[in-house]
């Protein structure tokens, strides 16, 4: 990592990193900065330009969070990968049909008149409630 | 950096000894957890006798066999048994809704009331969060009768909370008479003044460590005193300072209920919260177990989140409760909350018990997934983990934790 006209620059080195990991660490750094992306065939070059003006030392950090970010992106593609039967095996069934609503009760559908008396209760509370302000 | 602990010198591992489960060294003990939050707590000794694999005649082995530690004893039934009853394939729905009243109209109300019997679950608690019962009281009257009629109508046991700063004698006896458990938002600041009264008798309190709190054995006192029944002490910030003064409060807080604990009724509501409160063994609350609602009715992952439009998955107007894991910020949320997920959250021993949520590294660090080696969030409660299962050690400390109905034999 090395500062460079109040910028950090930074090299990844392929295919330890991907674009992936890089776009997570843009992401943790959000409006802070600008991050612009060069690549040849074995490294990306990364260069951190901060939304204002900062010290070395605050310029190292924000690079260091960068890095952080992306490492801990990286690792975890592969822990995610690694326990994927596991989780793919929870998370599935609950994205798919986990958040069934409650049904209609069925004495309001079967007596109307059981409906239309607790929205006249709910509306005199309504009224109720009114009349303290 | 890590949060997690590592041997100096690692025991050897017989392949097939042990079955799987995570360690962390606390003092000159190891403690071991499964994914469900069974654990033991062993000298290095025992942990590398365990590794090396039990044989039957070892004092150990019934215990650890027991618990599940054993893989040549290892009761799969019951293993799959406890997978489906203790992970998201047996979850009926978020069970906890935090209603945020200040500032929300009646209409609003009453929408978020239907938004919340529209989720399932065999019980409902309302949460309702407001500063000052005279500002909100015609709204706070009208969720409290309505919600009580909604549990009638539809059969579910539904338990109503107001936390607040103040309220009036009259306001507390309304809801006292309606079943409301009152709740205290407090800071401590200082030391207490023991003939000083709080605001409203309440039976719970949430108390945020100003900076400068002192005398955490003193406040213990304080609380007994004025019937609390349960605290939740909470850090001033989230930050090394706010960490540090919070650990040696709460050190404090708990010796003092330690040595109090037979004849006081006062409680720690860490322990109940993490040690028998983690129905998923995920971490946190957002969306499995509690949605919040903003004074707007404005739906979120949890009250965390309640600020971040982010966060934000619907309006209760339009949101039905069928479309959640359609929405984009509630699939990050729950895909984030698997520690099966994240680097060292796979790993560690407390994660049957972890409560630090997405929305919780979402405002820490501006990432839902958080970068726990550096998550002060992690700190606060691996502290607090830690300060509960160092003191296993002690009979008293699981009598107490008994009488709290929290079962860690």
């Amino acid at each position: 990592m090395k500062i460079v006209k109040g910028a950090v620059a930074v090299k990844f080195g392929k295919p330890l990193y991907g674009a992936e990991a890089l776009a997570a660490g843009a992401l943790a750094l959000g409006k802070r900065a600008q991050v612009f992306v060069g690549e040849t065939k074995s490294v990306f070059s990364v260069e951190i330009v901060p939304a204002s003006r900062l010290t070395p030392a605050a310029l190292l950090a924000l690079g260091g969070e960068f890095l952080n970010e992306a490492l801990n992106h990286e690792y975890r593609q592969r822990v995610i990968q690694a326990n994927a039967p596991l989780t793919r095996a929870v998370l599935a069934p609950l994205f798919a049909k986990g958040f069934p609503a409650v049904p209609a009760d069925p004495l309001e559908e079967l007596e109307p008149q059981v409906k239309a008396d607790r929205v006249r209760d709910v509306e005199e509370l309504l009224a109720q409630a009114r009349g303290m302000k | 950096m890590s949060r997690l602990t590592s041997f100096e010198k690692p025991p050897k591992l017989r392949p097939g000894a042990a079955a799987p489960h995570q360690y962390r060294l606390l003092g000159k003990k190891v403690l071991i957890t499964d994914e469900h939050g069974r654990w033991a707590l062993l000298t290095p000794a025992e942990h590398a006798r365990l590794l090396a694999g039990l044989k039957p005649s070892d004092p150990l082995w019934p215990e650890l066999q027991a618990r599940g530690f054993v893989a040549g004893a290892f009761d799969f039934d019951a293993a799959a048994r406890r997978q489906f009853e203790r992970s998201l394939l047996s979850w009926k729905g978020p069970a906890s809704h935090v209603l945020l009243l200040d500032g929300m109209g009646l209409e609003t109300a009453r929408a978020v009331v239907e938004f919340v019997f529209r989720c399932p679950g065999p019980q409902l608690t309302l949460e309702l969060v407001f500063r000052d019962a005279s500002a909100v009281w015609a709204v706070l009257w009208f969720v409290v009768q309505y919600a009580r009629r909604k549990g009638e109508w539809t059969r579910r046991p539904v338990f109503l909370i107001a936390r607040a700063r103040t309220m009036s004698p009259d306001q507390a006896d309304f809801l006292r008479s309606h079943g409301v458990t009152r709740a205290l938002t407090l800071e401590l600041a200082g030391a207490p003044v023991m003939k000083t009264s709080p605001p409203f008798r309440a039976q719970r309190a949430r108390a945020v460590l100003a900076p400068g709190a002192v005398e955490p054995r003193a406040w213990a006192e304080w609380f007994e005193k004025w019937g609390f029944e349960s605290v939740r002490l909470e850090p001033a910030a989230l930050d090394e300072k706010g960490v540090a003064d919070f650990a040696s409060f709460h050190d404090g807080f708990l010796d003092w209920l330690l040595e109090h604990g037979e004849e006081a009724n006062l409680r720690d509501e860490w322990a109940s919260a993490l040690l028998a409160g983690r129905r998923w063994s995920l971490p946190g609350m957002d969306i499995l177990e509690q949605l919040a609602y903003d004074a707007t009715g404005r739906v979120f992952a949890s009250e965390l989140s309640a600020a971040s439009s982010e966060s934000c998955l619907g309006g209760v107007g339009e949101l039905r409760y069928q479309d959640l894991p359609r929405r984009e910020a509630a699939n990050a949320a729950i895909a984030a909350s698997h520690a099966d997920n994240q680097p060292q959250c796979s790993q560690c021993a407390y994660r049957p018990f972890c409560a630090v949520a997405p929305s919780l590294n979402q405002r820490l660090q501006s990432n839902l997934w958080g970068q726990t080696p550096a998550s002060s969030a992690c700190v606060l409660q691996m502290g607090i983990l830690d300060r509960f299962f160092s003191r296993f050690v002690d009979e008293k400390w699981f009598l107490l934790l008994n009488k709290w109905h929290v079962d860690m034999t």
